[in-house]
């Protein structure tokens, strides 16, 4: 999820910037924001997509289903099949 | 448990919040239950028997269900619905790790 808010963000920077204010951000800018959530998955201990088992040959197959969910529709970027691929390729140490 | 339906009532919140349906009304709940979730999750994952955290969340995940109702949600959840299904991920840990870190 940081990551798709980092994709977002260009999109709709100031509510990203407002999210930062509501996670208690003295400097809300949109990098912050994105590194608070990050740092908040690592606080409580949520796995990655490596340690879930997910490799690189998996992301296409990922991405090509996610171009059929619903909330593709209501994401405030247009979504391409490279985007999501590119998305799930940050998370690949 | 915790941790990941936490995450996943704060993905909702942040999904809804940006939305192309978003609209003020919603964006109220929405904020609301950002920062509760994100005072209230860490200290529920530490301390399971906090009742005002247990509290908190709950209602932060209301307040997200408010807002998600109305202007459904976005790309972290398009993607968590392949991994929950595809790889069995807890739908949480896939919204909140969906992207890595």
């Amino acid at each position: 999820m940081p990551e798709v808010v980092g994709f977002n963000a260009p999109y709709c920077p100031q509510k990203i910037k407002q999210i930062g204010v509501a996670l208690g951000l003295v400097d809300p800018t949109i990098n912050a924001t994105v590194d608070y959530l990050a740092a908040l998955n690592k606080k409580i201990s949520i796995p990655n997509l490596v340690e879930l088992g997910i490799e690189v040959q998996h992301f296409s197959a990922i991405a090509q289903e996610a171009l059929k969910e619903a909330p593709i529709y209501t994401n405030p970027r247009q979504v391409e099949l490279k985007d999501i691929v590119a998305v799930l390729e940050k998370s690949a140490p | 448990m915790t941790a990941a339906t936490g995450m996943d009532a704060l993905t909702h919140t942040i999904e809804a919040y940006i939305s192309v349906l978003a609209s003020p009304l919603n964006d109220v709940n929405a904020l609301n239950a950002i920062s509760l979730i994100n005072n209230a999750l860490p200290i529920a994952v530490a301390n399971p028997n906090d009742q005002q955290a247990r509290s908190d969340l709950m209602l932060g995940s209301v307040l997200a269900g408010f807002a998600f109702n109305c202007a459904i949600l976005g790309l972290a959840h398009a993607i968590a619905h392949p991994l929950d299904a595809m790889f069995h991920i807890p739908h949480g840990v896939a919204n909140a790790g969906s992207c890595g870190f």
